[in-house]
């Protein structure tokens, strides 16, 4: 209504607007041709601040309270060092900077550490634990592999100092397609690493730089399995290791050979990338997502395709487990080029961590218990180790409850003794438990037979039964298993049930369940356990 | 050199200050663009409260003033309600015998609204002296304080002229500003024209000094602005002009507006502009100049910036109701600019208690983009008054910014209270 837009005013607002459009684009362009200096800059300057920080809020504070308390860290440590090798080693997965709820953020990732160095752990090389597993070379006890995924610069900056610190090195698992795309020296986002900071990482002698892919960590639309030019349908968020992708100019979806060759390529790439900028050598694949192929859509065989690939390329492809899912350590065995990691959460005390992985420590035969620890670890219902026993009761929801003793996965033929007060539910030991979905022996012990079973994830299989007269519950009752190569046996008051258990693994740990058709029921307390080899 | 090449260069200084101030504001969006893929809400916010300065700037620029219209002269009435301004209201009222306006066409209606103290003798002292140079005094008295808005209405009603000017009991006006507000009123779609208003007590202390810079750009910019529209929202009391006739169509009804079922009673030229803008338009006339005293402690201070806002809260929600019907760019600037508003306090408690606690990141950038904002503002009040003090007032700005930013969600939470604070 009372607009002036005149010549002269437009004319004013025309220079302006160019002016400001010349001047900033001029800025950025400045910008850009300094980049190299300006990031050469604000690497050390970053490290100088993330030095300062670790320092400040936690070397001085720490230093302060052991002045104050007289206490001395270095005896500890060299007290609990020890010239004894380790028969397993566990790796630990972080990320970088956290928050409280998932991720750890520095503080705890610090404390973390702080609690570990103090019990005595210590890190080892990616070379180092290359030589353990396959056998070629030995590491001191309480050795652990510590990994950062996907080449985060927080990692960076809030770990680093503390290597320094501890004299520990850790290993960072890089997304190439992110931190140097077509190979280039500028990250996607500030989020990643850079080519100089990884170089600058690789030149510290702390960090083993390896692969987490190229382009594999996005996700892509992928079609459905009965997917045809003429019906084609795509599904978003898919991943990339996983799935057979659409190829749209022949129209199909591709056979699992071309999976195979898109699958290498990127694999490759991101390992040539490494190799040839930083000059290392890379063995280790970390799987984006944890995906080994068993989130797929269209693929079932995926797994088993990469399984085959994964190895032609690295000698060690990592993926995450968790405590309970069988030991999560790993032992010594050239066959083996799949690795389990553990990923310590935020809400993970360090006494928590100590108790995981100590409890997953490789124990000997004859093991015998009649106090039960934190390496007793739940996988089902409510699961109370203590000095009495260990309770096994079905929560609200469930209808039973079980565990698995920690560290016992490498053991192969053995005979169990298990004394119980038997509550409530058919009782069971678990022997050859290597993990949840992979098969092991039961002995169900119902309130009239014994079974010898084969479990397999949600499969279970009867191998053999006889009928048994046990005292009326609740009782203090005696059970034992034993498992010699192919075959397992299972026995009390006096009925011996035996039969094959072919095609179970070797060697597998032990484990206790209980179990009523009928939620919130089901309880008994282990009370005593021995176990020796055969 | 001479004085005025010498101000000419320091002025072409500030204005290279200016452009320098939007190009870092620019630069800085820029660098810190990926906030806006973090959080759309806060990502929202960042550009839309820059684009929106920038736009009152640019806009104010293109504002196209009306030339003076010497055959046009309608009769004017000045309708000054006053409680208690026995200090003031001689002047007040004397000024408009000194207007350059022809004396017959001119009515003074002051109402004294139940004062305690010397202003109905004051006004009676005024209505003698100024008695001869314009054709009609009124003084109304009333025993009991009834409200502004009575006063307002009651002078209204009494007025017989086309164009009635409200001013302020204190308030001040310049001799040409009856025919700058005028001009506009050649315009028929016109009903309500607002003067521009400068702090008369600037340079009493800090809080006047940052008054008068807000006054300024609340005017000189942010008015000018909506007046490219003819959709200014507030035409204010302190010197404002409206059309006789189309008050005659509501005034009885605004008088005894509700909200929430309560009766008004602060708020009223806001409101009025409201009633005018539902069928008519309102523009800004920066040439026609009055001045008025602004509270010069923090207290009083506060408590009309309450009442501002409580006003501001009420008739910005009815507003809303009808002003996309008008102008759609005018109404897409009117709502960004509710958006804004409302956004303001959360967007500072996340910046300066959620970032540093959860996160310890310290809000540099929120404070020093507020203060570089603020300071834009106060390079370009500097250029156009000359004020030599403009920085401390740019400073105290920037902290009343904080502090007064929560006057709005307390206003949303005490709307219905109808107590009149300064009083």
């Amino acid at each position: 209504m009372f607009v002036d837009l005149s010549n002269k005013k437009i004319g004013f607002l025309g220079i302006v607007v160019l002016a400001l459009l010349v001047v900033t684009v001029s800025t950025f362009l400045i910008a850009a041709s300094a980049r190299p200096a300006m990031h050469a800059f604000t690497d050390s300057a970053q490290r100088a601040r993330a030095e300062l920080y670790y320092l400040v809020r936690f070397k001085l504070p720490e230093a302060a309270l052991a002045a104050v308390t007289g206490s001395s860290r270095t005896e500890a440590q060299s007290a609990t060092s020890s010239v004894v090798s380790a028969r397993s080693v566990p790796v630990l997965l972080y990320h970088g900077e956290g928050d409280s709820t998932s991720m750890p953020p520095m503080r705890v990732f610090v404390e973390h550490m702080r609690a570990l160095r103090d019990a005595g752990w210590h890190t080892i090389t990616m070379e180092q634990f290359k030589a353990f597993m396959e056998g070629t070379g030995t590491v001191p006890d309480k050795s652990f592999l510590l990994t950062f995924d996907d080449g985060r610069s927080d990692a960076l900056y809030s770990a680093d100092p503390l290597l320094k610190d501890f004299g520990y090195t850790a290993v960072m698992f890089v997304i190439t397609g992110f931190s140097m795309p077509g190979n280039g020296d500028v990250p996607l986002n500030d989020f990643y690493l850079s080519k100089s900071q990884l170089d600058y990482m690789v030149k510290s002698g702390r960090w083993d730089l390896e692969s987490h892919g190229d382009q594999d960590h996005l996700t892509y639309s992928v079609p459905i399995a009965t997917s045809t030019a003429q019906d084609l349908t795509l599904v978003p968020g898919q991943h990339f290791l996983s799935n057979f992708f659409w190829l749209p100019d022949a129209g199909r979806i591709e056979t699992p050979a071309e999976f195979v060759t898109r699958v290498t390529n990127d694999l490759t790439a991101a390992k040539t990338l490494l190799e040839n900028n930083f000059d290392i050598v890379v063995d280790g694949f970390a799987y984006p997502l944890n995906d080994l192929g068993q989130d797929s859509i269209n693929a079932p065989q995926a797994d088993t395709l990469l399984s085959r690939v994964v190895p032609t390329i690295y000698p060690f492809d990592f993926y995450q487990t968790w405590p309970g899912n069988g030991d999560f350590f790993n032992h010594p065995d050239p066959d083996v080029h799949l690795i389990k990691r553990i990923e310590p959460t935020a809400s993970w005390s360090s006494s928590h961590l100590l108790e995981v992985l100590n409890g997953g420590v490789v124990k000997s035969l004859p093991h015998t218990a009649f106090t039960f620890g934190p390496a007793w670890k739940s996988n089902w219902g409510t699961v109370r180790p203590d000095d009495t026993g260990l309770e096994l009761s079905a929560s609200k929801d469930s209808t039973g409850a079980s565990a698995f003793l920690d560290g016992s996965g490498t053991w192969t033929d053995y005979k169990m003794n298990a004394s119980a007060e038997w509550k409530y539910g058919t009782f069971s030991l678990l022997a050859r438990y290597t993990a949840q979905y992979a098969p092991y022996v039961v002995c169900a012990f119902s309130n009239n037979r014994i079974y010898l079973e084969r479990h397999d994830g949600e499969k279970l299989e009867t191998i053999a039964y006889k009928p048994y007269a046990p005292p009326a519950l609740p009782a203090k009752a005696d059970f034992s298993m034993s498992v010699q190569g192919d075959t397992a046996s299972c026995s009390a008051y006096g009925v011996r049930v035996a039969g094959s258990v072919a095609g179970i693994s070797r060697s597998g740990g032990v484990g206790a369940t209980v179990w009523t058709p009928s939620a919130g029921e089901a309880q008994a307390i282990l009370t005593r356990l021995a176990v020796e080899s055969l | 050199m001479n004085e005025s090449s010498n101000r000419k260069l320091l002025d072409m200084g500030f204005w290279l200050v200016f452009f320098g101030l939007i190009y870092v504001v620019i630069l800085i969006k820029i660098a810190t663009g990926n906030y806006i893929n973090r959080n759309v809400f806060f990502g929202t916010y960042s550009i839309l409260i820059v684009l929106y300065i920038f736009s009152r700037f640019l806009l104010s620029y293109l504002h196209r003033s009306v030339p003076l219209a010497n055959d046009y002269e309608p009769t004017v009435a000045f309708v000054v309600p006053a409680k208690n301004e026995g200090e003031n209201i001689y002047e007040t009222l004397r000024r408009f015998s000194e207007v350059d306006y022809p004396g017959e066409k001119i009515e003074v209606i002051a109402i004294n609204d139940g004062s305690t103290d010397t202003t109905l003798a004051e006004m009676r002292r005024a209505a003698r002296d100024i008695a001869p140079r314009v054709a009609r005094v009124e003084v109304v008295d009333w025993k009991q304080n009834r409200g502004k808005r009575h006063g307002m209405h009651e002078g209204v009603r009494r007025s017989r002229s086309e164009i009635v000017i409200f001013i302020d009991s204190d308030s001040f006006i310049e001799p040409s500003c009856v025919r700058h507000l005028v001009k506009y009123f050649t315009i028929p779609e016109i009903g309500a024209v607002s003067g521009h208003t400068d702090v008369y007590n600037h340079d009493e202390n800090v809080l006047t000094r940052m008054q008068a810079l807000r006054y300024y750009i609340a005017f000189k910019v942010y008015k000018a602005a909506e007046s490219i529209f003819g959709i200014v929202t507030c035409c204010p009391g302190c010197c404002s002009a409206y059309r006789k006739s189309y008050l005659d169509e509501f005034i009885d009804e605004w008088l005894h507006q509700t909200f929430l079922g309560k009766e008004c009673t602060f708020g009223d030229d806001r409101s009025l502009t409201n009633y005018v803008l539902r069928n008519y338009r309102a523009a800004y006339s920066s040439e026609a100049k009055a001045y008025t005293v602004v509270p010069n402690n923090f207290k009083t201070y506060r408590k009309q910036q309450q009442r501002w806002k409580k006003s501001w809260v009420r008739e910005t929600f009815i507003a809303a109701s009808f002003i996309w019907k008008k102008d759609t760019v005018a109404a897409l600037f009117f709502y960004s600019y509710i958006f804004l508003a409302f956004a303001a306090p959360i967007v500072f408690v996340h910046a300066v208690m959620w970032e540093p606690i959860f996160y310890g990141i310290l809000p540099i950038i929120y404070l020093s983009g507020l203060f570089l904002m603020l300071l834009l503002h106060g390079v370009y009040y500097r250029i156009y008054t000359q004020d030599r003090n403009w920085f401390p007032a740019v400073v105290s700005y920037w902290f009343y910014t904080v502090i007064l930013m929560w006057q709005l969600p307390w206003a949303v939470v005490t709307i219905a209270d109808n107590h009149w604070g300064t009083r």
